[in-house]
């Protein structure tokens, strides 16, 4: 551990449930935010993660069903498979954070939260199952704020 | 790859006929896939397919105001938006015979540098380099050569700051104006970047050492050359368009000298010369045919390799050509931002008036040509964005089948390395080449 926990708030809010981590950002509470370093990133790029943490990374994900929270130490997140039809002008988050761990020569520590989205299309507006899922995810980074001050302490 | 033995008709004399797939080239900008086909040991067919789904800028901006037009066209590409903007802006300035600010143009300069920086940086370190040693992607790299990668990744950082200051922010950058900028930066501003400027200037020069001692294949595959060149200036927004066999022309009058085709299976147009050829621009073109006009660390560096008639000739050295091109960016913009005197006149005043805005500009991927008519409200009525990739294809499918005949009896997995390093060696960025599409709707009545 080398620093204060880092919170990395990933997403565009103009393209629909990708919004869904910055909206869930507006219902954590003040006291969740203390002494925690955040960080707004439409993509991770990977100079985000070459100093301090342990981070919390928060983002909208593919897959489950819409509205379903994920929780996952990061490790096992960079474990994952890269999909290879995600941004081609950014690399995925798994391998951004293989390629921070290489370069910091040791594993990253913290977790991701992430939310199931149903669409990633234009405008700002969530879909009704990532709406109803903020709550949730707000504190789930609560709570994976909590567990990684608590470990830094 | 997944090659197979085709369903050519058995029996003796039968000629077998072997297709190799590539579904989705990795490590290049933008979603594409690869054919080949093969017959009796001859390439019948190379087929470089991009499938990502048609944009149709030139669609999106017909009915705007060129400031508007600045805003959108920036959009086509997160790694190279300034290049879209700068061709641009120079069309519609030349159409309105605005006289900018001489420190408006160099800082356009250096904002074209700083866009330089970052994308090279990119595909020299993340995308290109890990095919030449051999590693899967720079994941590996990093884990074999840690500097290596801090390196490029600092020069990306660099790259990034000078749009980021110049541009406003460092991907989409919203400054840009007819008539000059938005606002300049503070002389402050300048010299907060003089610390790492002076640093990209080393890294840079190291990346063309470590370059052009990476293993490279041999391959004599001559192309015709395209790039602008200026009477002073190394290219970037202004200079005439040159071939490699004599063409010289206005950068206004690309169509005067190339058209685009539609071609079947690619939602993207391949550009040709007028008789059909295909032809090569970049950063292998520039150092070609714009070579004296490098900024003289970058020459140096050049001459240092040895390498500057392999460039010419073979298209795994592209990646020295951009390298030396990190060095003309980082030096230049060096030596801008120490010089730097703030604008008198950020944005310089100009009136609309109808007729044709045709420019082009050296993007980080080469030549690209801009062409919009303004109607009587000062709208764009019509539009043509010709980028540098739908440029190289034609000649990136030649390449590919002269190279083709000598890797196919290797491994596969061999085979689909050597097939996809080259064609990463032309840093082909396919989501700026599919808003070309022509869309016919048919009706029934």
């Amino acid at each position: 551990m080398s620093g204060p926990v880092r919170l990395l708030v990933l997403g565009e809010s103009q393209r629909g449930d990708d919004g869904a981590p910055a909206a869930a950002m507006r219902l954590l509470r003040r006291s969740a935010l203390r002494g925690v370093d955040v960080r707004r990133c439409p993509a991770l790029e990977v100079d985000a993660l070459l100093d301090g943490g342990p981070f919390v990374i928060v983002d909208a994900v593919r897959g489950p069903e819409p509205g379903t929270i994920v929780e996952q130490p990061l490790g096992a997140v960079a474990a994952l498979p890269a999909d290879p039809s995600g941004s081609t002008h950014a690399l995925p988050l798994p391998a951004v954070l293989t390629l921070a761990a290489a370069l910091r020569r040791r594993p990253l520590e913290g977790r991701f939260v992430g939310v199931a989205g149903e669409r990633f299309g234009w405008g700002q507006d969530l879909s009704p199952a990532v709406r109803a899922a903020l709550p949730v995810l707000a504190a789930s980074i609560d709570r994976a704020l909590a567990g990684e001050v608590e470990r830094c302490a | 790859m997944h090659g197979g033995e085709g369903r050519g008709a058995a029996g003796a004399g039968a000629t077998i006929e072997r297709r190799f797939d590539v579904g989705q080239l990795t490590r290049v900008e933008g979603e594409g896939s690869l054919r080949l086909r093969v017959r009796g040991g001859v390439v019948v067919e190379a087929r470089l397919a991009i499938f990502e789904a048609p944009r149709y800028f030139e669609r999106l901006v017909v009915g705007r105001r060129p400031d508007d037009v600045l805003d959108i066209v920036a959009r086509i590409c997160g790694i190279c938006p300034v290049a879209y903007q700068m061709s641009a802006v120079h069309a519609f300035e030349a159409l309105y015979r605005v006289d900018v600010d001489p420190a408006v143009r160099t800082l356009r300069r250096l904002l074209y540098c700083g866009e330089w920086i970052e994308s090279h940086a990119l595909h020299v370190y993340l995308l290109h380099a890990p095919d030449f040693l051999g590693f899967e992607s720079v994941v590996a790299l990093a884990q074999a050569d840690r500097g290596a990668v801090e390196r490029g990744l600092a020069l990306k950082k660099t790259g990034n700051a000078i749009v980021a200051l110049l541009g406003g922010r460092p991907i989409h950058p919203v400054s840009v104006r007819v008539g000059g900028f938005s606002r300049a930066p503070r002389p402050r501003e300048m010299a907060a970047l003089r610390p790492a400027l002076e640093a990209a200037v080393e890294q840079a020069l190291e990346t063309v050492r470590w370059v052009a001692g990476l293993p490279t294949p041999d391959l004599r595959q001559v192309a015709r050359l395209v790039a602008l060149r200026h009477p002073d200036d190394y290219p970037m927004n202004e200079g005439r368009i040159v071939s490699s066999d004599g063409l010289d022309l206005p950068a206004t009058d690309w169509e005067a000298a190339f058209r685009e085709e539609q071609v079947e299976g690619t939602n993207a147009l391949h550009a040709r010369t007028l008789d059909g050829g295909a032809y090569l621009v970049g950063p292998a073109a520039r150092v070609t045919l714009a070579g004296d006009r490098l900024h003289p660390l970058a020459a140096e560096a050049l001459a240092a390799t040895g390498l500057a008639g392999e460039i010419r000739v073979n298209p795994y050295r592209s990646i020295v050509a951009r390298a030396v091109e990190l060095v003309h960016a980082a030096a230049e913009a060096r030596d801008i931002v120490a010089d730097y005197r703030a604008p008198e006149t950020a944005l310089a005043a100009w009136r609309a008036r109808p007729g044709t805005a045709a420019w082009a500009t050296e993007a980080p991927r080469g030549l690209l040509f801009h062409r919009y008519e303004i109607d009587e409200r000062g709208r764009v009525a019509e539009a043509r964005i010709v980028p540098p990739t739908s440029q190289n294809q034609a000649a990136i499918e030649e390449a590919l089948v002269t190279v083709a005949p000598g890797v196919l009896d290797l491994p596969e997995e061999t085979a689909q390395t050597r097939i996809e390093q080259l064609v990463r060696s032309y840093d082909p960025c396919i989501s700026c080449a599919t808003h070309f599409l022509e869309l016919t709707v048919e009706r029934e009545p």
